[in-house]
């Protein structure tokens, strides 16, 4: 049977006007930044290496731009999920009832994270329009799509999360975005703590880096690295295009030794790793999120 | 079926519920009356598994609260003081989903949401929106809310709050329904004379301390016991007359308080039941007042729930 707070949830969104206008704003910008950068090849429709060039631009620009669109969209569309409830005087009604904790929970994320999933795949034919040129392939774009939405997934429990312990919508979006922020900074700062001498000399040394296998990569990448979903992003376009590693590469710093450990590990596997551990910190944010929602226990104090 | 034993809540240190001892019988409709801030709310939403006590324990038909709250929630229907709505759901959609939340299989739930708009009287507002309806139909829509599941108790928080008398009056019908129905009702309110006319049985918290619990007609019994007695003398008898009165009462051991209410009415308070008042009317007729009317004045439920919650 499917999640009741799941199915009543997306019949309500659904009878919204507002749904509809949110999805049309989300596709007319995406569809304008694609005219707007192919609008040369449109007019030429000549095949050239050019074309090529500009097909991979537009579809990184077109990943950032949904990725940046997303970060800013699903707080703001999550956040109310459970705090709405709450701010309806609706929550108390069905915690009485035979739904779990966790039941509501999921319900609540599943609709939120339904409706980004639908914004993206409504712009997945608008994305598929950088292949036109020529450059980028069905897969690049069908994994640019899936990972955007495993972003979304994650972005979601984030807002959920925050609904579950916010008493209103306004206070549970703030909060969200501050805490996406927080997720974003802290889990980049090792690039800047972790990297010590001895890696940058593994790396950096022809001979060893050749020696080093996957596995050595994975051991010494800094670990919260791998929830970063700017650093997912980065190799998943990495793999695709092959453009952004050569531009650190004179520089020897911190960043080309990402990419080095990156590219050991494999780009496509890099950031699948990256996609599974936003999924499991998602997990996570929802399994804390069942607990707030529940009731707590008090303790007794005596009377003096 | 409701068995609660030593309940007690804090919140922080502020003392909401303390040691709430309470037992009502199989289809019985009981009353909670209290003023506001006396614990009702606070009983009723952790028998509704909203609240854990802080100690204390709660038991409905076997299944004990906190420790078998699935199978509570199965046997309570829970209505609270507030009416939670999503607007933009049909009504019968609106008991459908509750009903889904309850785990009621879809054929139950089709049968369900009809006999439900029958009893509340809503089945020609079957496909209105929630938010198109008035405050007394969705008062009734949310106590339909709280029956999707057959539940055999009802705990209901103050249903009648904010309607017009019609209303008030349609609320009551279907409580009786209700109750002919079989449904042991908990139902809260501050206003005891409203209770009193439809409930089996009363509980009264003050402060979040049991007061009285017991039967409607206990209560006045108990409350018109010490009830004060009017004597009426004949108007224009003259002063000498209402003198010989006084002194006749003050001279009687049972009598603790004399006054004298308007010209010619002596309101006497007293120690002892009906031989004590034969007493003193023989006295007063020895005496020769010339008494026109004597009988103890009846306390009406609104006079009784201010002297039994110590309010003036």
């Amino acid at each position: 049977m499917i999640n009741p707070i799941l199915a009543s949830s997306a019949l309500r969104r659904m009878r919204s006007a507002k749904t509809l206008l949110i999805l049309g704003i989300y596709v007319l910008v995406l569809l304008l930044i694609v005219l707007a950068m192919l609008s040369p090849f449109l007019r030429e429709s000549r095949v050239t290496i050019d074309n090529f060039q500009m097909g991979l631009i537009t579809y990184i620009v077109l990943m950032l731009a949904q990725f940046f669109l997303i970060v800013l969209v699903t707080p703001a569309m999550t956040a109310g999920s459970i705090a709405g409830e709450r701010e309806r005087q609706t929550l108390e009604l069905l915690l009485v009832t035979n739904t779990g904790s966790y039941a509501i929970v999921l319900g609540k994320w599943m609709e939120s994270f339904a409706f980004i999933a639908l914004l993206i795949l409504c712009g997945l034919p608008v994305t598929a329009l950088t292949m036109l040129p020529g450059g980028v392939g069905l897969m690049s774009v069908l994994l640019g799509t899936l990972f955007l939405l495993v972003c979304a997934f994650a972005a979601s429990a984030v807002g959920v999360l925050c609904s579950s312990f916010m008493k209103n919508t306004v206070g549970a979006t703030v909060i969200s975005y501050i805490v996406l922020l927080f997720i974003g900074v802290s889990t980049l700062l090792p690039l800047f703590f972790s990297i010590t001498p001895g890696m940058a000399d593994r790396l950096y040394d022809t001979a060893k880096y050749a020696a080093m296998t996957p596995l050595d990569a994975v051991k010494m990448m800094p670990k919260l690295l791998f929830l970063n979903p700017g650093v997912g992003l980065v190799a998943l376009v990495e793999d695709q295009v092959a453009a952004v590693q050569s531009t650190f590469a004179s520089s020897q710093g911190r960043l080309y030794a990402l990419f080095l450990m990156m590219k050991k590990i494999g780009y496509g596997r890099m950031a699948l790793i990256n996609m599974g551990g936003m999924v499991l910190l998602a997990e996570a944010f929802s399994g804390v999120a069942a607990l707030l929602v529940r009731p707590r226990k008090v303790r007794v104090r005596k009377r003096k | 079926m409701l068995t609660i034993e030593g309940l007690t809540r804090y919140y922080g240190k502020f003392l909401a519920l303390d040691h709430l001892n309470l037992t009502i019988g199989d289809g019985e409709l009981h009353g909670f009356v209290g003023p506001n801030g006396a614990g009702k709310t606070t009983t009723m939403r952790i028998l509704a598994t909203l609240l854990p006590a802080s100690s204390g324990r709660a038991e409905i038909d076997g299944a004990v609260i906190g420790r078998n709250n699935r199978k509570a929630r199965s046997l309570v229907g829970y209505m609270p003081d507030f009416f939670g709505a999503y607007d933009n759901l049909k009504s019968w959609e609106y008991l459908d989903f509750y009903a889904r939340c309850y785990g009621v299989g879809k054929k139950d739930r089709d049968r369900m949401t009809g006999q439900l708009l029958d009893l509340v009287g809503l089945s020609d507002k079957r496909e209105a929106y929630v938010n198109s309806l008035s405050r007394g139909m969705k008062q009734r829509l949310c106590l339909a809310r709280a029956l999707v599941h057959d539940p055999r108790l009802l705990i209901l928080d103050e249903p009648a709050s904010g309607m017009d008398p019609r209303a008030r009056a349609e609320m009551k019908g279907i409580l009786r329904t209700l109750k002919e129905m079989g449904k042991t009702v908990l139902i809260s309110s501050h206003i005891l004379p409203e209770l009193s006319e439809m409930c089996d049985s009363l509980t009264i918290l003050d402060h979040g301390k049991l007061v009285f619990t017991g039967t409607v007609e206990a209560l006045s019994r108990k409350m018109n016991g010490d009830a004060p007695l009017d004597i009426r003398l004949v108007p224009g008898c003259g002063e000498a007359q209402v003198e010989n009165a006084v002194t006749a009462l003050r001279q009687m051991p049972c009598v603790t308080a004399i006054t004298e209410e308007e010209p010619y009415l002596l309101r006497v308070r007293l120690q002892g039941e009906e031989d004590a008042c034969a007493d003193i009317l023989r006295a007063l007729l020895s005496a020769g007042a010339p008494v026109h009317d004597f009988h103890r004045a009846p306390m009406n439920l609104e006079k009784v729930f201010m002297e039994v919650t110590g309010h003036d």
